[in-house]
């Protein structure tokens, strides 16, 4: 697959040797890569349609150590990826030929639990699934849950602004971190935030959440922790067309009810994940619907019978609601595999991210029933109805030619109706490398140029995951002075991606 | 002191002249929203006029079932939350009113106003920030561009988050036009555990451990009196329940009542506006320590002295209120050992300039604020805020 990424530095490929020289002095032994077989496996994220050998991978083990490295590579003008557990489907960790990747694998320790401040202290390389795990005995959990919690890092869930199926109620990683210490560039060592709330001044956690590695390397990471609620219940529901669970879902939140999740599928995601696991989803229905309420046990009856009103209001002709724990779990259990559940009825799909207004949901299912008559492909929609954020899997077989570039252009074109509805490019993935390019339908070129000139403050060089999120390589200098009049490009020989 | 009439754009493009014309004649602006809090903002010199965002009012988008709010940034907030209520929403991070403590009356709070303080009121302990309710927004940078960021809908990350930036930044970087606010609904019903005066240290350990309860509460005070406050909301089976289960579940039985509805709601309001140290404390500070530290810091200041703190967020944040000025150097120092950070909201004229508004930030921060400030502001057209610290010597 093409993707133009800032050309290599050639004096930074001719010094290679010097470099991993250099990084040894700082980290010993294995903790330095630049064997090409041991590369192999730093070569991409979990976007795989994207792949690019680093020039090295070094895996520190300390914050001093992580600030010698930046340091190092500053002075000797070498781009940095940094990299969690390389789960990004956005292609957040996609190496570059002339650059470093620093691995934060060994940085995997959970440094304090707090449970009299309700925080948890942890290094970014411990899973987002191991820091619940941490606090769980005592009846606390970490709220964000992106499907890869099992796998994903909290600092990679930092460094992407990391959701899940939860937010509506709880708030993505954004909402959920208090503190960070982030590696300049520089090789400068920063602590934002903390264990006292809203620290003065700009809010650094807001810019840092969702930067994709492109500020400073994160290493450490100070989360809040939540009472796990006494009583989680959920209604599975089943609706005769998309426009009936789509209402449903707007009459639920118009009731003035947060459910704690609220998950549509659709009829061929349905299928797939009933032929997967055979959970007991109906399947003569158009649109699947899951709406959890948790809390005391008063909340949830309440709560479900409510939904199950307003469900039967809408057409609903099925309404099934869990008794008990295994119920609960069964009924998620489908949504939770819906795409490897896809993975076995396609050679292989292609994982979408939009969010738009509840409301439009029924709009924009039906044209990109249009788009996938027209593309030749099939397509499944797991949609996160509480927020907006819709997954279509668009289902493709690699092998065929031209059938990725049709589903790539097919992507693209699901991206751009998000944004034309009033939604957004992605909601929980990243821009990365792979919405890069789609940026300007969403964001004019002031805006974007004032986004990179935050880029600037942290990293004046452009050193650290350039080629990420603009679609425009700017250099900071032009930035500062540079006015864009009426939108017009004012330097047309800049790269452009 | 400033310079002539204030400015009043009527829309965005007015608003961006005027800060193109500001920097062409290097001179400088200082947005103001109601007005509210002026005392607070750095002393500017004869070189600043004021901006005011009273002619950029009025809502642009209004999704009720999106939870969506889109107003311009000049809107008063009582405008825009009796708008909420009419359809049973609200802004759930509890915007306050701090007209009474500023002396700045009969000003507005407006929208903008709240934004660029990004203080919350006391329901921020369970349903976050102001910057944790803002998606998206208009705005003109200091360089008199206009830009957007964000969008309309929760979940969002289409490039860095300046949404966030922006809260807080008290209109040191751009002045917001319009801006895009997540909305809920309004609980239909609440209630307060209120529990007879204890020690403070044991007041908040209290209420840390209802936060670590799994019964949502969604408040938590210690009032100035020593009583701790606890309140819960919702539908009224489940706040009805969970009132059941939180004096047991505290071991406070018998020394608790609750106030139910209207009466609970007007506590939690007087709470949020400061409304015990509305009136006579000459010098008021607004404190953000980690609740385990805060009695103890309190104490280190004033002592024991009753009636001299009203310490809400379960103790994460403390009003303290001093009469007498002998101590007022102390509270940084004692606020700064605890890992916590303190803004003087009022003092005496005599003190004004010793004990600067906002917290001083430490060098490299201060410095990269600095560097970010000139992205926006390269002309530095808007200022500092109450931001002394981001000009301190040999920084920048």
């Amino acid at each position: 697959m093409s993707l133009r990424m800032p050309a290599p530095d050639a004096s930074v490929l001719a010094a290679r040797a010097q470099i991993v020289a250099g990084l040894r002095r700082i980290v010993a032994g294995e903790g330095v890569i630049d064997d090409g077989e041991s590369l192999v496996a730093y070569e991409s994220d979990g976007l795989t349609a994207y792949r690019q050998l680093p020039l090295a991978v070094v895996l520190p083990r300390t914050t001093a150590q992580v600030a010698q490295i930046l340091k190092f590579c500053r002075q000797h003008a070498v781009k940095v990826v940094a990299r969690g557990a390389g789960t990004s489907l956005s292609g957040g960790a996609l190496p570059l030929q002339d650059g470093v990747v620093v691995g934060l694998s060994r940085f995997n320790r959970i440094l304090e639990v707090d449970f009299d401040n309700r925080v948890v202290v942890a290094q970014p390389g411990v899973t987002n699934l191991a820091i619940t795990d941490a606090v769980r005995g005592q009846g606390f959990y970490y709220a964000p849950d992106p499907s890869s919690q099992i796998a994903c890092s909290i600092g990679g869930n930092v460094a992407e602004n990391s959701g899940g199926v939860h937010c509506l109620k709880y708030g993505l990683t954004t909402n959920n971190v208090l503190g960070v210490e982030l590696v300049t560039m520089d090789g400068e060592i920063l602590r934002f935030g903390g264990r006292t709330l809203d620290a003065p001044g700009y809010d650094w956690l807001g810019v840092i959440n969702g930067s994709e590695g492109m500020l400073g390397v994160i290493t450490e990471v100070t989360v809040r922790i939540l009472p796990r609620p006494q009583v989680a219940r959920a209604a599975l529901l089943g609706f005769p067309s998309v426009e009936s669970a789509g209402q449903c879902v707007a009459d639920i939140i118009g009731a003035g009810i947060i459910p704690a999740g609220m998950e549509m599928m659709d009829r061929l995601a349905t299928l797939a994940a009933e032929e997967f696991l055979h959970v007991g989803y109906p399947l003569e229905v158009e649109a699947v619907l899951i709406v959890e309420a948790d809390g005391v046990a008063g909340e949830c009856n309440h709560v479900l019978d409510r939904v199950t009103e307003i469900a039967r209001g809408n057409g609903a002709s099925v309404v099934r609601l869990s008794r008990n724990e295994d119920e609960r779990l069964q009924f998620w259990a489908g949504r939770k595999s819906a795409f490897p559940a896809v993975g076995r009825i396609s050679p292989d799909y292609y994982c979408m991210d939009g969010t738009i207004p509840r409301g439009q949901l029924a709009k924009v299912l039906h044209r990109m029933n249009e788009m996938s008559e027209r593309h030749g492909l099939r397509v499944a929609n797991v949609f996160h109805a509480g927020d907006g954020n819709l997954h279509p899997l668009i289902l493709y077989d690699a092998n065929q030619p031209g059938q990725l570039e049709r589903a790539e252009a097919f992507g693209a074109e699901i991206l751009r109706l998000c944004v034309e509805v009033g939604g957004v490019l992605t909601g929980e993935h990243g821009v990365g490398v792979e919405k890069r390019d789609l940026m300007p339908e969403m964001f004019g070129e002031i805006d974007l140029a004032q986004m990179q000139r935050l880029k600037c403050a942290f990293d004046p060089e452009g050193l650290l995951n350039p080629g990420k999120v603009f679609p425009t390589l700017h250099r900071c200098a032009e930035l500062g002075r540079v006015h864009v009049h009426g939108g017009r490009l004012p330097h047309p020989d800049l790269p452009r991606f | 002191m400033t310079s002539s009439a204030a400015l009043r754009p009527v829309n965005v493009q007015e608003a961006a002249d005027a800060v193109r014309e500001a920097a062409a004649a290097k001179s400088m602006l200082r947005i103001v929203g109601g007005g509210t809090r002026r005392p607070l903002m750095c002393a500017s010199d004869g070189n600043t006029r004021e901006l005011h965002s009273s002619a950029l009012t009025g809502v642009t988008r209004y999704e009720p079932e999106e939870l969506v709010l889109s107003v311009r940034a000049g809107t008063p907030l009582d405008f825009v939350e009796d708008l909420l209520a009419e359809r049973g929403q609200m802004l759930a991070f509890d915007p306050p009113r701090h007209v009474h403590l500023h002396g700045t009356l009969p000003a507005r709070t407006t929208i903008g106003g709240v934004l660029g303080s990004g203080w919350a009121g006391p329901r921020r302990l369970s349903a976050g920030n102001v910057r944790d309710h803002l998606l998206g927004f208009e705005a003109v940078s200091g360089r008199g561009e206009v830009f957007r960021a964000g969008g309309r809908v929760i979940k969002n990350v289409t490039g860095y988050d300046l949404s966030k930036l922006m809260v807080g930044s008290w209109g040191t970087l751009a002045l917001l036009t319009e801006v895009t606010l997540r909305v809920l609904p309004r609980p239909q019903h609440e209630a307060t555990l209120l529990v007879d005066p204890l020690e403070v240290d044991a007041a908040l350990a209290l209420l840390r451990r209802a936060m670590a309860l799994p019964l949502e509460v969604s408040c938590a005070a210690c009032l100035p009196d020593g009583r701790a406050a606890l309140r819960l909301e919702g539908f009224r089976a489940s706040v009805d329940e969970r009132l059941r289960q939180l004096a047991p579940a505290l071991g406070v039985p018998r020394a608790a009542r609750a106030i139910l509805a209207d009466e609970s709601a007007a506590l939690w309001n007087a709470v949020r506006d400061v409304q015990p140290f509305a009136a006579d404390a000459p010098l008021l500070w607004r404190l953000s320590l980690p609740s385990t530290a805060a009695a103890r810091t309190v104490a280190s200041v004033v002592g024991t002295q009753v009636g001299a703190a009203l310490f809400d967020w379960a103790g994460a944040l403390v009003w303290l209120a001093m009469s007498a000025e002998a101590d007022a150097e102390r509270v940084r120092a004692k606020v700064d050992e605890a890992g916590g950070h303190a803004w003087r909201v009022r003092a005496p004229e005599a003190l004004r300039a010793r004990l600067p508004v906002a917290p001083p930030q430490p060098a490299p921060i201060a410095a990269l604020s600095r560097r970010v400030k000139q992205g926006f502001d390269p002309f530095d057209v808007l200022g500092d805020g109450p931001f002394t610290s981001m000009n301190a010597p040999g920084i920048g």
